[in-house]
């Protein structure tokens, strides 16, 4: 079973996870687009207090005063924010282009990020004359809504870069030349065919249809990204996760590679809604998964940890010894390989289960606006109650809702790991008692 | 190898477990009296200084990029094991140093 697993699963999984596009992707995002979005939507939040809180006894008077410290200089406030989440297609487009590259036996990283930011920058403008335009005008399409052109444009024009490099388009340099020049006189062949490509294929495009590559791709992708934000979207996804989890692949790692592209626009949409004082739509983005879902660890198993500190079983309760630090901060692979849950198939049941209730419960939790939508994505690692209050910009509701997703898939977990437990048990006293054995024979 | 310090990776998804084995199996070592080095990280990582490690240990989740990490690690003759699934879920940096040690021989 494990062997044919291993021969029939890990292979195709293994090039999901090792495509380098998708991971050039993640990497975009992860490591090049969240420290800025993060530090943009700070402001977002001081900019919008929280106004569930205006009734309450203590706090109330406080966002009261808040609020009315605010009011005067919210568009400077939002300065911040419209610049950050309104160039984050621009610093994807840079991230993918470097990410590829360094995936790539000798590219200039560096270089290659450059140009696919530049080759996406010239797609943005809705004119063919660049001081028609005002800077603010294009920020929507630098930001959120240029997403997908500029990750597909950066991966053709790092590979196209890649190609002419090694055909032979470049200078190459005596051997006396210093390095530094070397490398520019390298890329400048590539820059000099690549840019002028795009600056053309933006120039037909807009010409005949009135339209930035931008604006055309993303009228392609639209049905795509509304689809990603429906519940079944939302089910599939963790269906996913959890089995592959289930087997002992990080799920959550095979599906972001493949989703953060979508998660991300979602996150986008709703910040652009709330800066602008309308309501946000994006339900199905990283953080319902990562603060309302896996709180814990993957397939919510907080609960679990606790529990296991207390069990009967000696190897259960020396596994919930190593796992309850890293289960606060949501780590949980100590538990998932130790108790194990991997190819447990008492445990696998409600490790599925429990998992897909949450989602449901959270999703209706933000379908019907009882907790606000997700305008922030906090590193995974944050614990219980704080992910949900920075997540959704400042609300108790939210830390309630993980609270109760928490308790719920405890409930769904009990039965199967009290089971299980006796199991354990059982086999350790019979071991306990044939040891017993050996020794007053010998 | 044995008089030298060995310098070994231990690779997951993100780091984060990665790093907690890594400072245990350290801690081990220390005690032991073993020269390692012991770091943590991501595939990408590794993929940048291959060339500056003895050994990589890949945690068992992240067994399906095993191909992968074999592929960095040939040119350079680094050994790869996956990290013992017990050990894994102890934290047992005892274990894992051996396995380490093992692998350096």
């Amino acid at each position: 079973m494990i062997q044919w697993l291993e021969d029939h699963l890990m292979e195709p999984l293994g090039k999901i996870a090792q495509n380098k596009y998708l991971q050039s992707i993640r990497d975009a995002f992860v490591i090049f687009a969240l420290p800025i979005i993060i530090t943009g939507s700070i402001f977002l939040i001081i900019a919008n207090p929280p106004d569930e809180i205006s009734g309450m006894p203590v706090l109330g008077p406080l966002v009261d005063a808040w609020v009315n410290a605010v009011e005067p200089i919210q568009a400077q406030l939002l300065f911040p924010f419209n610049l950050t989440f309104g160039i984050m297609a621009i610093t994807v487009a840079f991230g993918v282009g470097y990410s590829l590259a360094q995936r790539k036996d000798d590219m200039d990283s560096v270089m290659a990020g450059i140009l696919s930011m530049l080759a996406f920058f010239m797609t943005a403008f809705p004119v063919v004359d660049i001081e028609e335009i005002a800077f603010g005008e294009i920020l929507a399409v630098l930001g959120g809504e240029g997403l997908f052109v500029a990750i597909i444009l950066s991966i053709l024009v790092t590979e196209l870069m890649d190609f002419l490099t090694k055909r032979g388009f470049t200078f190459e340099m005596p051997a006396s030349v210093p390095p530094y020049v070397v490398r520019s006189f390298r890329v400048v062949v590539p820059f000099m065919i690549i840019l002028p490509l795009v600056w053309a294929l933006q120039w037909i495009v807009y010409a005949n249809f009135e339209l930035t590559l931008p604006q055309a791709i993303m009228a392609m992708f639209q049905p795509l990204v509304t689809a990603s934000n429906t519940y079944w979207a939302a089910l599939g996804m963790i269906l996913v996760m959890m089995v592959l989890w289930g087997m002992g692949i990080h799920g959550m790692n095979v599906v972001s590679s493949v989703v953060y592209p979508f998660w991300m626009s979602q996150l986008a949409a709703n910040a652009d809604a709330v800066a602008a004082g309308e309501q946000a739509t994006g339900i199905v983005t990283e953080p319902f998964f990562h603060m309302f879902t896996h709180i814990g660890g993957s397939g919510v198993t907080l609960g679990l940890a606790i529990f296991m500190l207390f069990s009967a079983s000696i190897q259960i309760k020396q596994v919930g010894k190593t796992s309850i630090v890293p289960s606060i901060f949501n780590i949980n692979e100590p538990l998932i390989f130790g108790l194990p849950i991997v190819l447990n198939p008492i445990l696998f049941i409600p490790f599925v289960m429990a998992p897909v209730v949450v989602v449901t419960i959270n999703y209706i939790m933000f379908a019907t606006g009882v907790m606000p939508p997700v305008v922030v994505q906090p590193p995974f690692t944050v614990p219980l109650g704080f992910g949900g209050f920075l997540a959704t910009g400042g609300s108790f509701m939210a830390v309630l809702i993980q609270v109760l997703n928490v308790i719920v898939a405890t409930i769904i977990y009990y039965p199967f790991f009290k089971r299980y437990e006796k199991q354990l048990v059982k086999q350790e006293q019979a071991d306990a008692a044939e040891e017993n054995e050996q020794t007053s024979s010998a | 190898m044995a008089e030298q310090s060995i310098k070994a990776i231990i690779l997951c998804s993100w780091g984060a477990t990665s790093s907690q084995l890594a400072k245990k199996v350290e801690e081990a070592a220390k005690k032991r009296g073993v020269e390692a080095q012991i770091y943590a990280g991501g595939t990408s990582d590794f993929k940048d200084k291959a060339a500056e490690y003895d050994v990589a240990l890949l945690e068992p989740q992240v067994r399906h990029l095993r191909k992968e990490v074999n592929r960095i690690a040939e040119p350079h003759n680094i050994p790869v094991e996956l990290v013992d699934q017990r050990a894994f879920a102890l934290m047992d940096g005892d274990k894992v140093l051996d396995q380490v040690l093992n692998m350096a021989e």
